[in-house]
């Protein structure tokens, strides 16, 4: 009876302290090119929970069950913020009753706080479709970016689980020279880029056009986030028979039917880029992202030559 | 600031640019110049030329190369800098403490036949006073003002005003909500949506069709919410699981007049995972139990007939499923849900004993089928006992031998997130022999900001 006792409340304790063998810092990453940076960092030090994928919108998701469940048991959140998880990490987060990831928290890690937003509206008026104050959120398609929230992460990461502080710095240090050696080979890729014209579905690639001098010429979209009318679609096509880019592009996770639509009027080379680690087989982590974008845009450039 | 890499590139370029026009421009004087000049002093000068431009680019080139490494020893600073700067230009307007306010608005157009002296009854229910189909021909529903925010580091609050038609003013919700509490543990406390079931803590707006399904009617006079508190803890588990529990004034249908002012109390807990990237699911069990001390049927009699006394005891059971391919809503998805309600009521109707068996049910479907548009259907029923004490023979508890039911189907075309426009057709038996078409058109949309939706 006495041993019996003894193991319920030994089996108690185990339960209650959790598997010493796990990785125990947690991590809820709420897109895969944060979850493959927290890779980088942290390696086997930190769980990584990936809440979206390459083939999702982080803006329109459920704030599923699963999702809850994962935010609770979180050490932290590494999320882009300026109002792109909007419509469902509030939910998940207050659901959730977790002090550590609340808004404010020092485990709530929003990576658009460490950039230079582009795109920030003059004037906030939903008439304008689907416009977030802080400015373009979609901060991760320029590695520059990338680079400046990996010093940042890595300080956070620093910062709460200090046990393993020297392992994160050395892993950053590591990360920051290979990927300045891959910054200098992409923009050496990308040099006949310079300067092309070229259609975007929807308005969610500001950064990397900044970063390798692309210019937008058209958007498919009438506002941000409002699925293009065939009529609207018609004058796009008449402004790019005028005009023509070289190629018109979209997410992974996007309708392809708009650039496909304009490829079969106008002969446009239209180009799924992978926006996120995972959009495409090639896209397997951060460098792949960009060494699979970079490809993608110069074998279309090749196809769309006159 | 002024030292950022950026900066001191952005002043380098323009100052090599500048050396480089200067010698451009000297370059095509002295050629305008000597307009007789050989052939060979034209090549001589292109290859200086080439020459200086290939010596530019190399410039530009090492200089690119320097600010990302500058950039990546300077990230740590910078990243300092960064967080500290936009909360300072936050925190200028004391406004920005305003808790976020946001507004429903909802109207339509509605075509059904009256009921007979103008209120709806469903035999075998003694429905909440107020049900009714609501107003034929042009009207607004309830509009909702909205206003919540973070009291401080421990909790939060929100006030939901709705004003009806009639222009009156409800309270709909005003509570508090901790948010830190350590082991998973989340208490509110004032007046708020309970937490039974599935429907029942989401916004009427919130809801899929523009009625509530007959279970919630007839079991909860629309959605159950009373001035009460709640304790719910989250599990430590990789599936969703949550245990809830609440204690109510318990004046509000199906409860009624609370002498001591906490007559009701329920229990809950909802689970529910993913199954693969496309499909999620969530189930719940929930038990409401509520003392009605005198409750009457409302408007139409004034004498002291038709009064119900005792207690009721209420089971659900709830199942949502979503589908969406690869998990993304945006072009097509799908949501099935349906709950189960059972129902025992034990005390006197008019002084007669009145102890009886209930239950009902309801399913639906929503398919977006592009985006932007939805369709709809739902099916819901009710079966009232039908073994009753035989004094209770022609009073609002003989069911008539009838099944009330209701099938529904909707047609949703959405201008964007906030603003949606909803077709319903319903073939609405409950009344049980007096089927009535119900035809509803209705606008809802959400002026500024608005929470995040729940599952």
């Amino acid at each position: 009876m006495k041993t019996a006792h003894i193991f319920l409340v030994a089996a108690t304790l185990w339960c209650l302290a959790g598997d010493p063998a796990r990785a125990e810092f947690k991590i809820f990453a709420c897109e895969p090119e944060w979850g493959s940076l927290i890779d980088e960092l942290a390696g086997d030090k930190a769980s990584v929970y990936v809440a979206t994928t390459a083939q999702q919108d982080p803006h329109h998701i459920d704030a599923r069950p699963s999702l809850i469940a994962r935010a609770r048991a979180a050490d932290m959140t590494v999320c882009t913020g300026a109002e792109l998880e909007a419509g469902w990490l509030p939910a998940v987060q207050r659901q959730s009753a977790n002090p550590k990831i609340q808004p404010g928290a020092p485990g709530n890690f929003e990576a658009a706080a460490y950039v230079r937003m582009l795109d920030v509206p003059a004037r906030l008026d939903r008439a304008d479709g689907d416009v977030h104050a802080a400015g373009n959120p979609h901060v991760q398609t320029d590695p520059r970016n990338i680079q400046r929230i990996a010093g940042a992460l890595a300080s956070t990461l620093i910062l709460l689980d200090p046990s393993n502080g020297a392992y994160y710095e050395e892993r950053h240090r590591g990360f920051v020279a290979r990927w300045t050696a891959a910054i200098e080979r992409w923009q050496t890729a990308a040099a006949p880029l310079r300067g092309q014209p070229v259609a975007v579905q929807h308005k969610n690639w500001a950064y990397l056009f900044a970063w390798l001098d692309l210019r937008e010429s058209v958007a498919l979209e009438p506002k941000p986030g409002v699925p293009p009318s065939a009529g609207y679609l018609a004058e796009v096509v008449s402004k790019v028979r005028s005009a023509p880019p070289r190629m018109v592009i979209r997410a992974a996770h996007e309708n392809a039917r708009p650039s496909e639509f304009l490829t079969a009027q106008t002969k446009i080379p239209a180009v799924m880029l992978p926006f996120t680690v995972g959009g495409t087989p090639g896209a397997a982590n951060l460098f792949g992202l960009f060494d699979d974008t970079i490809a993608r845009f110069l074998a279309a450039l090749d196809v769309g030559k006159p | 600031m002024l030292y950022h890499p950026l900066f001191v590139l952005g002043g380098l370029m323009l100052r090599h640019r500048k050396i480089y026009g200067a010698a451009v421009l000297a370059v095509g004087m002295f050629a305008a110049q000597s307009a007789i000049a050989q052939e060979s002093d034209m090549a001589a000068i292109r290859r200086q030329v080439e020459a200086m431009k290939a010596d530019y680019e190399s410039k530009i080139r090492e200089l690119e190369r320097r600010l990302v490494k500058t950039e990546a020893t300077a990230t740590q600073a910078a990243t300092t800098a960064a967080k500290n700067a936009p909360a300072a230009s936050e925190t200028k307007n004391a406004n920005s403490f305003n808790p976020q306010v946001s507004v429903v608005l909802n109207g339509g157009y509605s075509h059904f036949q009256d009921a007979p002296a103008g209120r709806a009854r469903i035999p075998g229910f003694v429905s909440a006073p107020e049900y009714s189909l609501g107003n034929r021909g042009f009207s607004i529903a309830e509009s909702e003002l909205q206003f919540k925010a973070n009291v401080d580091q421990v909790l939060a609050g929100q006030l939901t005003l709705a004003v009806d038609a009639a222009n009156e003013v409800e309270v709909e919700e005003a509570f508090i909500e901790t948010l830190a509490l350590p082991l998973g543990l989340t208490a509110k406390g004032g007046r708020f949506l309970s937490g039974i079931g599935y429907l029942n803590q989401k916004h009427a707006h919130e809801w899929e069709f523009i009625d509530a399904p007959l279970p919630y009617v007839a079991f909860l006079g629309n959605q159950y919410r009373d001035d009460g508190v709640q304790m719910r803890w989250l599990a430590p588990t990789d599936m969703f699981l949550e245990f809830g529990g609440e204690l109510f004034r318990g004046n509000n249908f199906p409860g009624a007049n609370s002498s001591h002012g906490k007559g009701a109390y329920s229990t809950f807990v909802h689970f529910g995972d993913d199954i693969g990237a496309s499909s999620s699911w969530q189930g719940g069990l929930s038990y409401l139990r509520t003392e009605a001390r005198g409750r009457d049927l409302g408007s139409s009699n004034d004498d002291n007939s038709e009064v119900f006394r005792g207690f009721s005891n209420l089971g659900i059971a709830s199942l949502v499923y979503k589908w969406a391919p690869d998990g993304n809503p945006t072009e097509r998805n799908l949501k099935l849900s349906g709950e189960y309600f059972y129902q025992r009521e034990t005390g006197s109707f008019d002084g007669t004993p009145a102890d009886r068996d209930n239950d009902g049910w309801y399913l639906q479907g929503v398919y977006q089928f592009i985006p932007q548009w939805k369709a709809g259907l739902r099916y819901d029923r009710l079966a009232a006992d039908e073994s009753i004490n035989p004094g209770l023979a022609g009073t609002a508890l003989d069911s008539r031998g009838g099944t009330p039911q209701r099938g529904s189907a909707l047609l949703e075309y959405d201008t964007s997130e906030f603003g949606r426009i909803r077709l319903q057709y319903s073939r609405d038996d409950s009344m049980v022999g007096e089927p009535n078409n119900i035809v509803r058109l209705q606008y809802t949309v959400i002026l500024g900001p608005h929470a995040a939706h729940g599952y």
